[in-house]
């Protein structure tokens, strides 16, 4: 096991992005630009024929909330991904504690899913059931392109890392206590579990340190619903 | 592990009885790993269990010293004792510790205490950087546990390296890749009561 202690308190946390995220940005852009084409006669036909998004059902804690649920249902993608590499031999001879691992880990990720979207549904609002998040595609790419199983476990790890951050910081930000205070209290300590285990079964190396940090928190505007 | 459960009226506010609390139990965590590095089957056993226990050790003194900050941050007095509810019968259970693996069961045992009790005080705490914290030190004591839990696998099934080959990570059976990863959601049924340990 690595040495890695800092003993220096994490940094203060930073707050979710409670705005419309990229999805206002880019409406309030298409409107300034629109406004500037007539103001000049231009013929603008992509600002007639594509209308914006609408605009999207969270806001506030339930936009975290949906990120959660987004986050979790990208897991549970990489992992089955991650899996079935592993069967089809892509990533080498049998691994059956990694095996082992991905199983129980793709089940908690599930569980955490329908814990968050519990509290969506609560709130009358739709269940995030994909993983609507803007950096998705990549990750798959990754995960696919993947010829060593070293490459597609640091995918993975990295999802629990970021996971586990983003529920700390969001642990910070979350008005009150709440069923999703809660929620983000206890999965946060599971996702960091996994990164540790992780590390452990893949080359007996531990990356823990004394504190967790939010630096690798995924912001609200991520998501992309 | 058992304890006979200690509590006081509530003087102190809310947030100094959970940070003491949580404190007191760092204090007895920074005890026991001291304890168990001076242990014969330590210092001359496995390398891998070995540097868990100097590391968790510096992280469990951090986690303590970012505690009692912010208590003197809310004015009130820093807690450098052991936990009052743990604190005797950990010690008795040192002093006759054999075993690896009964040290490595211990020592999870004490990581899970940490864990659930920061897991719980992050729902009682009133501000968010608080929570924060105390969500953020739950998951580190967590990982500790969950390494410590792999650990005592592979000591079981000799299997005891540090830096494990790609060929001898294949070969980990597969009860490692699951152990550590005990549950979907951390429990708190065993978190300690908020007046536990504080200062008197």
């Amino acid at each position: 096991m690595t040495e890695a202690t800092t003993g220096t308190p994490p940094p203060p946390v930073p707050r979710g992005d409670r705005t419309g995220g990229a999805r206002g940005l880019q409406s309030r852009r298409s409107f300034v630009l629109c406004a500037a084409g007539v103001g000049i006669g231009l013929a603008l036909d992509g600002c007639s024929s594509s209308p914006p998004p609408p605009p999207s059902p969270y806001s506030g804690d339930l936009r975290t909330v949906a990120l959660a649920a987004a986050l979790e249902n990208q897991a549970v993608s990489a992992y089955q991904a991650l899996d079935a590499a592993l069967r089809a031999g892509k990533l080498g001879p049998a691994f059956p504690a990694l095996a082992a691992y991905l199983r129980t880990a793709t089940d908690h990720h599930t569980r955490h899913a329908a814990t968050w979207n519990a509290i969506l549904r609560a709130a009358h609002k739709p269940a995030v059931t994909t993983a609507a998040l803007s950096d998705h595609a990549k990750l798959m790419d990754t995960i696919h392109a993947a010829s060593r199983v070293e490459q597609a476990v640091s995918a993975v790890q990295g999802l629990e890392n970021q996971a586990a951050q983003t529920y700390t910081a969001a642990a910070g930000s979350l008005a009150g206590v709440s069923p999703a205070l809660v929620a983000a209290s206890t999965i946060a300590p599971v996702e960091a579990m996994h990164a540790a285990a992780l590390g452990c079964l893949l080359n007996g190396q531990s990356a823990v340190t004394s504190f967790l940090g939010t630096a690798q928190a995924v912001p609200a505007t991520r998501l992309t619903v | 592990m058992t304890g006979s459960p200690t509590t006081t009226p509530p003087e102190a506010p809310l947030d100094v009885q959970v940070l003491q609390t949580a404190a007191a139990l760092e204090n007895l965590a920074v005890v026991t790993y001291t304890s168990a590095a001076e242990l014969p089957f330590v210092a001359k056993g496995s390398p891998r269990l070995s540097a868990l226990i100097t590391r968790n050790r510096a992280h469990h003194l951090a986690h303590a010293q970012a505690f009692n900050q912010a208590v003197a941050k809310a004015g009130a007095a820093q807690q450098h004792a052991v936990d009052t509810r743990y604190g005797a019968t950990v010690g008795r259970m040192m002093a006759r510790m054999t075993d690896p693996a009964s040290l490595a069961d211990l020592l999870n045992e004490l990581e899970d205490i940490n864990a659930q009790t920061c897991t719980r005080f992050a729902a009682l705490a009133a501000g968010g950087s608080l929570r924060a914290l105390f969500v953020n030190i739950a998951s580190v004591e967590a990982q500790h546990g969950s390494e410590l839990l792999i650990v005592r696998t592979l000591l079981d099934s000799g299997h005891d390296g540090q830096n494990v080959t790609r060929a001898a990570a294949r070969a980990i059976p597969a009860a490692a890749g699951t152990v550590g990863i005990p549950q979907a959601a951390y429990p708190t049924a065993d978190a300690s009561a908020i007046d536990e340990s504080t200062v008197r």
